[in-house]
This record gives C-alpha cells, sequence and structure tokens, in this order.
C-alpha cells in the first residue's frame, strides 16, 4: 500500500469538500481496567465511537448548506424567525431540536495518488461545530458523527477502488 | 492576469493614473512624464496550505513614485500607504483577496541625478488559490 500523502480529497453525501484547512479526528474506544486478586490490570474493551471535525477556510452559503442540509433553508423558504429567503442562495438556520431531516452519509477522506488510500467514516451526521472570525476571514467547524449501525464498522482504511458490493 | 497587473489595476482606479502614460510595471521609462509611478514585483511566499491543498499566498510589490516635488512624493505615498493599510473590501481581478497591506512605510530613495525625489514603499497583498 502506497503511503498516505496529501493533498486529499474529502467527500460526504456525494458532495466534494473543498477547502479543508484542518481535520480533527477522534476514533475513542471506551474501555475499563479492573485489577485481578492475583495482582494483575486486565482492560476489557467496550464501545467505539469516531466523530471528525472539519475546519473550513473559505464558506459560503451553498457550501455550509451542502454539509448541513437539515440547517438549510433554500429559496423562498421560510427561516424560523419568520422571514422569507429571497436569495437563490438560500439561508442557514440552526434551529435545536430538529431530528427528522439528519443526512447520514460516510465520511471518505482520499489521498493524493492513483490509486490513493480511502480513509472511511462509517455513516456519520454532520452538526454544526463552530463559527469563528479573525481580522481575515470567516471560518466554519462541522462536526461528522459515526453512528455506524449494529455490526458493522466505526472506520475503514482500504485503497481506492479496491472494496466493491458484494454480490 | 498577474498579480502586479491587478494592483497596477487597483492604482489605476483609485489614484487615477494610466497603465503606460503614467503608471508602469516593471521599470520606468526615461522619457516618462512627471511626476510617475511603477510597480516590481518582489516576490513572495506560501504562507499555509490546507488539507486539501488550497494555499494562502503572500505577494509582495514594490511602488514607486518620482516627482519633481517631495512633498508630492510623501503626500502620495502616504495616500497609498493609508489606502491599503485601510479598513476596506479590496478584491484583485483574477485573485481570491485575503488581505492588503503596506508593511514598509514610504521611503524618501533619492538616488536619481536628475534633480527628482524619488519615494517607494511595499505592498504586500495575501491571495487564497
Amino acid at each position: 500500500m502506497a503511503h498516505s500523502v496529501g493533498p486529499f480529497t474529502f467527500e460526504w453525501n456525494n458532495i466534494t469538500i473543498n477547502n479543508v484547512e484542518e481535520v480533527e479526528l477522534t476514533h475513542e474506544i471506551q474501555s475499563e481496567q479492573i485489577p485481578t486478586l492475583d495482582h494483575k490490570t486486565l482492560e476489557f474493551t467496550g464501545s467505539f465511537a469516531f466523530n471528525a471535525i472539519i475546519t473550513l477556510a473559505m464558506v459560503d452559503v451553498p457550501i455550509i448548506g451542502s454539509l448541513l442540509p437539515q440547517f438549510f433553508v433554500p429559496y423562498q423558504g421560510i427561516m424560523s424567525t419568520g422571514e422569507l429567503v429571497v436569495d437563490e442562495e438560500g439561508a442557514i438556520d440552526v434551529v435545536p431540536g430538529r431530528c427528522d431531516d439528519q443526512t447520514y452519509a460516510d465520511l471518505l477522506v482520499t489521498s493524493c495518488g492513483d490509486p490513493g488510500n480511502v480513509f472511511r467514516g462509517v455513516n456519520t451526521r454532520t452538526v454544526p461545530e463552530a463559527i469563528s472570525f479573525d481580522q481575515y476571514r470567516q471560518t466554519v467547524q462541522i462536526k461528522f458523527i459515526g453512528e455506524a449501525p449494529a455490526g458493522q464498522a466505526t472506520i475503514q482504511l482500504y485503497r481506492d477502488g479496491g472494496i466493491v458490493i458484494a454480490s | 492576469m498577474n498579480i502586479v497587473e491587478s494592483v497596477a489595476e487597483v492604482i489605476e482606479n483609485q489614484y487615477l493614473l494610466e497603465l503606460g502614460i503614467d503608471l508602469f510595471i516593471g521599470s520606468s521609462p526615461r522619457d516618462a512624464e512627471i511626476p510617475h509611478a511603477w510597480l516590481i514585483w518582489g516576490g513572495g511566499y506560501s504562507i499555509t496550505q490546507n488539507q486539501t491543498g488550497e494555499r494562502i499566498k503572500n505577494h509582495t510589490i514594490n511602488f514607486y513614485y518620482r516627482s519633481e516635488s517631495p512633498k508630492d512624493v510623501y503626500d502620495f505615498l502616504q495616500q497609498v500607504e493609508r489606502f491599503f493599510n485601510s479598513a476596506h473590501c479590496l478584491q484583485l481581478t483574477g485573485f481570491v483577496t485575503i488581505n492588503s497591506s503596506s508593511v514598509v512605510f514610504p521611503t524618501d530613495n533619492d538616488i536619481d541625478l536628475e534633480g527628482m525625489t524619488i519615494g517607494t514603499l511595499t505592498i504586500e497583498i495575501q491571495v487564497y488559490e
């Protein structure tokens, strides 16, 4: 397997995510350490959890809307505050408590090369993590939370083109 | 359009100079009318690179202004310095512009032997590509 080097291609829900300034991947495995009477420590592995926080360097409403579809208000839609959206690019309306419109998709990070190496975060949903401003520009952080179904992996690694749907 | 041409376009529009008449790129013709200005590309470097390959780049452009009157040189360059250091929303043609600034303030570079005063300042442009 060739080394995974950048630049990397990020993809979620068939959307190529450009302008990724930074990414923080976390894969946590819950564990519990139990001391035994014969003076050993046993570690028991529990649940796995995956998430990724991506910082986007150049953002506008369509980009954020594609990654947070549950909070996107299209042209002619109504904001939670009552306004009508009259811009064809739409608007973002982060209303807490919404859970019906959640989009799930794999987060794919493919390295440079032909073929590249793929990192896959299985079945992730997105939430807005943070927004920041400095004197030059705004950045937005989107968190991808993995919720793999029972029996499926939380994360996977393979060479691009190296897996196909089993018939 | 390269970065120097884009900066020249801004200066043309802001100060009503005309490229080829009283504003030049790369050098100053001997027979150019007085006063006049010229821009010389001073290099640059890549500041940061994204995970997806895009970069923030810093370009340096040296700006020169020649006039018979030292006061004219000082006044004009101070205007240029204030413009590039002001809180404006400057977007250069062909470039996603993050920031512009004048980081080396005007100096009297009176190396001209023809009784002229030449002033210079450095303009730095950060672009995202």
